[in-house]
């Protein structure tokens, strides 16, 4: 769950003035790696075939 | 635009649905927030701003149009599934026969595979940022260059070749992105504001009307579209699913047929959130560059949210291709029983690679989502008409079953007709495709009851001699 808090909050950030655009993107860059390294175990993904 | 990023509904198939398989509303507010968000998304919303929608005409068009939707799954859809409890097809069978579901089948196929075509086209724009290689434009109808080709067929190939192998593992990974890919398309709209210089929620609508969805004339070779354009895009652009009952295989497990507002989620999350995100998106590159007309989600998406954009693309795309893919391979099994489960669905991934080779169904997707509703419509209108209307008129329904025929004459030219004439309506200039299906619609409906009077008393007659 923090990692889609991270994914959402840089652009929010963003838009306020908070944050450059390029450490928006890494940011989010770095959410997406731990969703999905993350979110497949949490959700007990299993190749079936 | 969306196809199930869920697994395929195979179980009784052949039988109602018991109630001890039933299931709650949040298995379809889930599923219908999910299957919304796809890859087409991306195209459409550029594509409303190319065709020169103001912005009180869209956002209102929008809302109308998706409510309409809704309501078109709440009281044509779900009552009739949750009543019946049958699939599509099965259904289908027993009122039309078995030949001419397989007809059914293979036009439900092709369009599968042109739509997946869409979304291999939009996931292969993601890979043009990476390979820098000329992509098609706006107008473009045909592969423009030996890059595009092979990226096409590249990411086509591996869309075919994953659906062929681990459907379900597909399917199962789809689960884990849509959250995600859900947040990113609200950060293309966040972002995408931000970049056009709106810093405050009261600068919005100014802005959307004077910067973003600016109305006017068209770009060329798009159609100008209106409010009544939009609000029947909105409407009908699942309408081979509601109105035209294919949704029936979803909703029979619903315990209510109410459940059937579930697909708000869906309608206000993908095809009004995301189409007006990805536009803005295109209103941004617009905006550096008024020259650069063409819709390519893969660049659009870099410049706000870089490879997390990207990446959401290629995901967008490539999990709803293979839902796409696998179910176009069922319809076409059909045709060809004996073939294996694999060979079907590569040769279906083959088949969408190569449509998705030419840009001209994604560029022309408005269009194109506006034919698939109306070549799948005039069934809806069968099925609605024999489940709800046909022993009130003393007629019989289910009449294929009942009678043991295998193509029901009535039902088949209700389809070929209506389709005729939408057809000459749509050429002749008198109706755009994107209205065509509403008079198409009662058409089917009084034709398909005119010919059944005279199809059912004359075999009636017949096995009486």
């Amino acid at each position: 769950m923090l990692a889609l808090a991270v994914t959402i909050l840089p652009s929010l950030l963003f838009f306020a003035d908070r944050l450059s655009l390029a450490e928006t993107k890494g940011w989010m860059l770095g959410a997406m790696v731990v969703w999905y390294l993350s979110a497949p175990l949490w959700m007990q993904i299993k190749p079936t075939e | 635009m969306a196809e199930d990023q869920h697994e395929p509904v195979e179980e009784f198939e052949r039988e109602p649905v018991p109630d001890s398989a039933l299931l709650g509303i949040g298995s379809f507010v889930g599923q219908y927030g999910g299957e919304h968000i796809a890859g087409t998304e991306l195209m459409i919303g550029p594509l409303f701003l190319a065709s020169g929608a103001s912005a009180i005409d869209l956002i209102v068009g929008l809302l109308l149009g998706n409510v309409l939707a809704v309501l078109s799954w709440l009281l044509l859809t779900a009552p009739i599934a949750t009543r019946a409890r049958l699939t599509l097809y099965f259904q289908l069978e027993k009122i039309c026969g078995r030949k001419l579901v397989i007809l059914y089948n293979l036009a439900n196929g092709v369009m599968f595979c042109f739509l997946a075509g869409a979304m291999v086209t939009v996931s292969a724009t993601a890979v043009g940022v990476w390979f820098d290689f000329k992509m098609p434009g706006l107008n473009d109808l045909y592969p423009n260059s030996l890059g595009w080709i092979i990226s096409a067929s590249a990411v086509g190939l591996l869309i075919a070749v994953v659906a062929a192998y681990g459907y379900k593992f597909v399917a199962q990974f789809a689960n884990v992105a849509v959250p995600w890919m859900v947040l990113i398309f609200i950060a293309f709209g966040v972002i995408g504001l931000r970049q056009l210089g709106v810093t405050s929620l009261a600068e919005f609508w100014p802005a959307a009307q004077t910067i973003i969805w600016k109305g006017g004339a068209p770009m060329p070779g798009q159609v100008k579209f209106t409010f009544w354009h939009i609000m029947f895009f909105a409407w009908f652009c699942n309408m081979a699913v509601h109105i035209g009952m294919a949704d029936l295989s979803i909703f029979r497990y619903a315990k209510k047929s109410w459940y059937g507002v579930a697909t708000a989620s869906g309608m206000f999350l993908g095809h009004f959130m995301a189409w007006l995100s990805a536009s803005i998106l295109y209103a941004v590159q617009l905006r550096e560059n008024a020259a650069n007309i063409d819709v390519l989600p893969g660049p659009m998406a870099y410049k706000a949210c870089g490879i997390a954009g990207l990446v959401c693309v290629i995901m967008a795309g490539w999990t709803t291709a293979n839902p796409t893919i696998y179910r176009a391979g069922l319809a076409f099994q059909a045709l060809v029983p004996k073939a294996s489960r694999f060979k079907v669905t590569l040769f279906t991934g083959i088949l969408a690679t190569i449509a998705g080779l030419f840009p001209a169904v994604a560029m022309k997707l408005l269009d194109f989502v506006a034919l698939y509703g109306m070549i799948l419509m005039p069934m809806g209108a069968v099925i609605f008409l024999d489940f709800w209307f046909f022993k009130k008129l003393g007629l019989q329904s289910n009449y294929a079953e009942t009678s043991g025929t295998q193509f029901n004459w009535a039902a088949g030219i209700t389809w070929f007709v209506t389709l005729g004439v939408c057809t000459w309506l749509v050429l002749s200039g008198g109706v755009q495709i994107f209205f065509v299906s509403l008079p198409g619609w009662f058409i089917a409906a009084i034709l398909y009851v005119l010919l059944s009077k005279i199809y059912q008393r004359k075999l009636s007659h017949a096995s009486m001699a």
